[in-house]
């Protein structure tokens, strides 16, 4: 009994072990995926978008129609042949992986199904989109960098902070696209590398940022409150300063790492002094710090932890499904660029890479947009019909110059300065429980 | 031939191949193993440590101090220092009583239903610690909290917080505390079960009062394990991440890991530097070799404990009486403090849009619905992660376990330098901070065959857990008597056939409680497949974090109540494997 119990055991033990060793494969490869074609090292066309290549579009380059609203690049062909966004398009779908990995952890399965539906009804593509573990700025940006250092790609795009592209671009970690084929399918795309990637330098040979991306939109932060216990009419338009008055006593929770004010000194009539002040008045005004950013400070503000906080608005599915929540815009509305762009190496098909980086800055933003009501980049009224955020901006009478953007490399490279400011005075108002000034 | 013959003449003593003897090949390749997955990330942290900002550890460089002196001349290193050691200490301090008396009435006493026990403190090991966490802060939370919100309806309060503020240090503690009873409970049955009253039996009958009996025989029976644990649990609370990372900020309170999580990762540039985290690394492994050391001296003198010898032995039941309803309702109240609450909260989550508190001024919020459960039944969106999940998981159980078995034989039956350096190595991994010790491995990996499989990310818990399955396998093979296994020498069985036919079975118990334990943990973690895992590597705790940080809290909640179900289940099935393989030891 002894002896077959043991064996039974052990045999048991050391098939299910070494069935598991075998699985370890991770990687699922496509038998359908072609080698990556390695990008040449990138010698950008020039320092600046100016001189760019000039696209060979129909479109006019200052037409301010998005793409979805124009004629498909499919129908416009040119006397000369398929232009160059369609070479792009007949590139990636005879590529065979059609898979694109990138940051998408949490996003809604029903996007991600939205979003390959309609790039397959748009270019006739099996796209299949997977989501790469870890934070889109945080994790994923270091693992592009260090891929990038042994010559690797993990992801096929990459969007996110001015401040984390730009290390990246430090780094050689990005690719300068074929911009002549965006061009050509979204002509935008030249528009939004001139007016919303900061400039900033610092790459190899050279190159600046916008060299590598366009401007994917803003992170921006706005008033949220709880519609239990707040009127509109409160927050619309508020001076931040006004938190700091007793009628917000215990009610505010704001992200414990100073989402959205650690910006405010970026605007002209703010400074360090003015930021330290105000954060360690509202620490002193019964200030809740709450942990992991935007999302953190809305579930407070739903459940009534607090009334107020400054985050990203909610999404527009949340707030039709009867969430107590609701968001406005303040006085002036502090964030930061965001910018698209594409790794210097890539997981898997350079062109489908490519492509999709084009597809999913406006037409998969756009959709994304009408969706879930996200989306922000007030810089081109054209797209305010696309963009409900951008539309409620412009519809509120702000304009570019109510946002407080850093917009410098400088800029950029102070905000871990200003981020410690606005911390460590929150922390010392909350200790003390004395306003200052 | 000059080599060969020096090689020779180290290699065989006495005419006999020393490479061939289990006593010196045993421990060298279990050394080898461990330098490669212990030390390497520890020397990239050493060398980290030395940086300057933007340097990696494995790039050419200058070294300087100027890490330790940014890191230990900040305004917050003190108050971090004081922090952290109040966390782990309290935790610690307060824990191990509750868990001892757990232990004590499930080994020793015939309180009731004692055997659901198992089930019911591997439940809560099977819950993400971040979902606890928020668990806690629904309920306890100072104004919003379930709890404190109806305690005001209750008691008529017109304040608008409170009694009850979970944002604190001593609320940090408090969730601390909760978490961590499981495992020092596991670790102490242990402890417990192989204490043989025979001696205790044998001092009374020599006329010791029963205070004599438990300070000359009771405690020094148990002072190595319980100590071990104490200070095993010490130093896991100085590397506790996920607890502090939640409550942390909101409470004020600053620790050593969340200040290596804050350097490591900075949020508003990408140009990381590894010098200030990883000089915090250093602190926490000093304090942590520290702990290493007393545990070793403690642990040294261990063969005076050994309890199960080959004769017949069954532990003594003491009988409760009257005080059995007491004993329940003790264990009771934990099991609802620490599960019951925490899980109802992620179960009434799992089927809402959006959570609201359940209290009167919000119930005509709740909007009910199944939706969330849509995609947990999808291959694409959470089945396929499942079963990577359940692959590493089961994976990484069997592996470590088996490792870990292996080393703690070596230590306890063949004590010698090298075994010491072993027992000592496989403590390490548990002084070096997880996120450092993860990053160190991706450093390593990255731009490799191994990157984004699950097979590294195996290889990444049995760095992670090799501290906890040796420990625990250690204190079990210690109440091991040797004359068992001798006899199977004498019989001519050959070592390795020894070690699987007579100990690995006396150890079946331990052995699958760590298997166990360490299955439930691998299953819901998040943080090594972060940087590890690829796009079809990755795992169920990644999606369930991606969704709790992306604001899906009803989504996360539902993922999170399908984890722990199939946890549950295998807890059960486990729990049945041991019994009846116990039951086959105890018949035959």
């Amino acid at each position: 009994m002894k002896r077959l119990l043991g064996n039974r055991l052990l045999i048991a033990l050391l098939v299910v072990f070494s069935l598991a060793l075998a699985a370890c494969g991770g990687e699922d490869p496509d038998p359908t995926a072609t080698p990556t074609p390695r990008p040449v090292d990138p010698t950008p066309t020039s320092a600046a978008p100016a001189a760019d290549p000039t696209p060979t579009s129909a479109a006019p380059s200052g037409d301010p129609t998005p793409t979805s609203a124009a004629p498909a690049p499919a129908d416009t062909p040119t006397p000369q042949g398929p232009g160059p966004f369609e070479q792009l398009v007949e590139r990636a779908k005879a590529g065979g992986n059609h898979t694109i990995r990138y940051a998408l952890e949490g996003v809604d399965p029903d996007i991600i199904l939205a979003m390959e539906d309609a790039f397959r009804q748009k270019f006739d593509i099996p796209l299949t989109l997977e989501s790469e573990p870890g934070h889109s700025s945080r994790d994923v940006p270091l693992k592009i960098i260090q891929a990038a250092a042994s010559g690797d790609g993990v992801v096929d795009a990459s969007s996110g902070s001015a401040a984390n592209l730009f290390g990246m671009m430090r780094e050689d970690a990005l690719q300068v696209p074929d911009w002549e084929a965006v061009y050509d399918g979204y002509p935008l795309a030249r528009e939004l590398r001139e007016a919303g990637v900061p400039n900033i330098g610092g790459g190899p040979n050279g190159t600046v940022l916008s060299d590598y991306c366009m401007a994917e939109g803003m992170s921006f932060w706005t008033i949220n409150y709880n519609t239990i216990h707040v009127d509109r009419d409160e927050v619309e338009g508020i001076a931040f300063e006004e938190f700091t008055e007793e009628k917000w006593r215990n009610r505010l929770a704001f992200d414990a790492r100073a989402l959205g004010f650690y910006v405010f000194p970026f605007r002209d009539d703010w400074d360090d002094e003015r930021l330290r002040v105000f954060a360690h008045n509202i620490g002193a005004n019964g200030l809740k710090l709450i942990p992991g950013g935007s999302t953190g400070v809305r579930q407070a503000i739903i459940q009534g932890e607090g009334d107020v906080g400054m985050a990203g608005p909610p999404s527009q599915t949340l707030i039709d499904q009867g969430a107590p929540i609701n968001w406005a815009y303040p006085e002036f509305v502090p964030g930061t660029h965001r910018v698209a762009c594409l790794p210097k190496y890539t997981a898997g098909n350079q062109d489908m890479a490519t492509l999709f980086y084009a597809w999913n800055n406006f037409d998969g933003y756009y959709l994304r947009s009408e969706l879930t009501g996200s989306g922000f980049r007030p810089y081109l009224q054209a797209e305010a019909e696309f963009l409900p955020r951008v539309k409620a901006f412009f519809d509120a009478g702000l304009t570019e110059n109510d946002l407080a953007l850093p917009q410098t490399e400088a800029d950029y490279e102070r905000t871990g300065e200003t981020r410690t400011i606005a911390i460590e005075a929150m922390q010392a108002g909350i200790a003390s429980g004395e306003k200052i000034r | 031939m000059a080599l060969a013959g020096t090689l020779r003449r180290y290699t065989h003593i006495g005419g006999r191949n020393m490479l061939l003897d289990i006593r010196v090949i045993g421990p060298l390749v279990v050394l080898a193993l461990l330098a490669f997955y212990v030390l390497i990330p520890l020397i990239l942290t050493v060398v980290a440590s030395f940086r300057p900002a933007g340097v990696l550890p494995t790039e050419a460089g200058a070294f300087t101090v100027s890490a330790y002196v940014r890191a230990f001349t900040g305004a917050d290193f003190r108050p971090i220092v004081f922090n952290t050691l109040l966390y782990a200490g309290g935790g610690v301090l307060l824990g191990l009583p509750i868990a001892f008396a757990f232990a004590f009435l499930t080994e020793r006493t015939d309180m009731p239903f004692r055997h659901y026990m198992y089930l019911m403190m591997f439940v809560p090991m099977s819950t993400p610690v971040f979902a606890t966490a928020l668990g806690w802060v629904l309920l306890l939370g100072p104004r919003a909290g379930t709890i404190n919100q109806w305690l005001r309806i209750v008691t008529g309060s017109d304040t608008r917080e409170g009694p009850f503020n979970i944002f604190t240090l001593e609320g940090l503690i408090f969730v601390h505390v909760l978490g961590g009873i499981p495992t020092m409970w596991l670790f102490l049955i242990s402890v417990l079960r192989n204490m043989d009253p025979a001696m205790e039996d044998a001092s009374a009958t020599s006329g010791a009062s029963r205070w004599q009996t438990l300070k000359r025989v009771t405690v020094p029976l148990m002072f190595p394990g319980v100590a071990a644990v104490l200070v095993y649990f010490f130093i896991t609370g100085l590397e506790s991440l996920e607890l502090p990372l939640a409550l942390g900020p909101t409470a004020g309170v600053e620790v050593l890991a969340t200040k290596i999580f804050f350097t490591i990762l900075p949020s508003a540039n990408i140009e990381t530097d590894y010098g200030v985290p990883a000089a915090f690394g250093m602190l926490g492994l000093v304090m942590g070799l520290i702990g290493i050391s007393f545990y070793l001296y403690l642990v040294r003198r261990s063969a005076r404990y050994a309890v199960v010898t080959g004769r017949g032995y069954r532990p003594k039941m003491i009988r409760l009486g009257k005080w059995k309803v007491l004993a329940l309702a003790f264990v009771g109240a934990y099991i609802v403090i620490k599960v019951i609450l925490p899980f109802s909260v992620l179960f009434i989550a799992s089927f809402l849009q959006f959570y609201v508190p359940l209290v009167p001024e919000t119930w005509s919020y709740l909007s009910w619905t199944f939706d969330n459960y849509d995609h947990v039944f999808s291959y694409r969106f959470f089945g396929k992660y499942f079963v990577n999940t359940v692959i590493v998981a089961v994976s990484s159980a069997f592996s470590n376990m088996i490792l870990v078995t292996f080393i703690a034989w070596l230590i306890v039956r063949y004590p010698s330098r090298l075994t010491r350096a072993v027992n000592a190595l496989a403590f390490l991994p548990l002084a070096i901070p997880g996120v450092i010790s993860t990053v160190a491995l991706f450093l390593m990996f990255i731009g490799t065959p191994l990157y984004g499989t699950l097979a590294l990310m195996v290889l990444a818990f049995a760095a992670r857990y090799t501290a906890f399955g040796t420990r625990l396998m250690h204190s079990a093979q210690l109440q091991i008597h040797r004359e068992l296994e001798e006899a199977s020498l004498v019989s001519g069985a050959g070592t390795v056939r020894t070690f699987f036919t007579i100990n690995l079975r006396l150890l079946i118990p331990a052995f699958l409680n760590g298997w166990l334990w360490i299955l439930v943990h691998a299953a819901k973690d998040f943080s090594v497949a972060l940087l590890l895992a690829s796009g079809t590597s990755a795992l169920v705790g990644n999606i369930i974090y991606g969704s709790f940080t992306a604001g899906e809290f009803p989504q996360a909640a539902a993922q999170m109540v399908v984890l722990i179900a199939f946890n549950l289940v295998l807890v059960i099935l486990g729990r049945r494997w041991i019994r009846r393989a116990v039951g086959g030891e105890q018949q035959s």
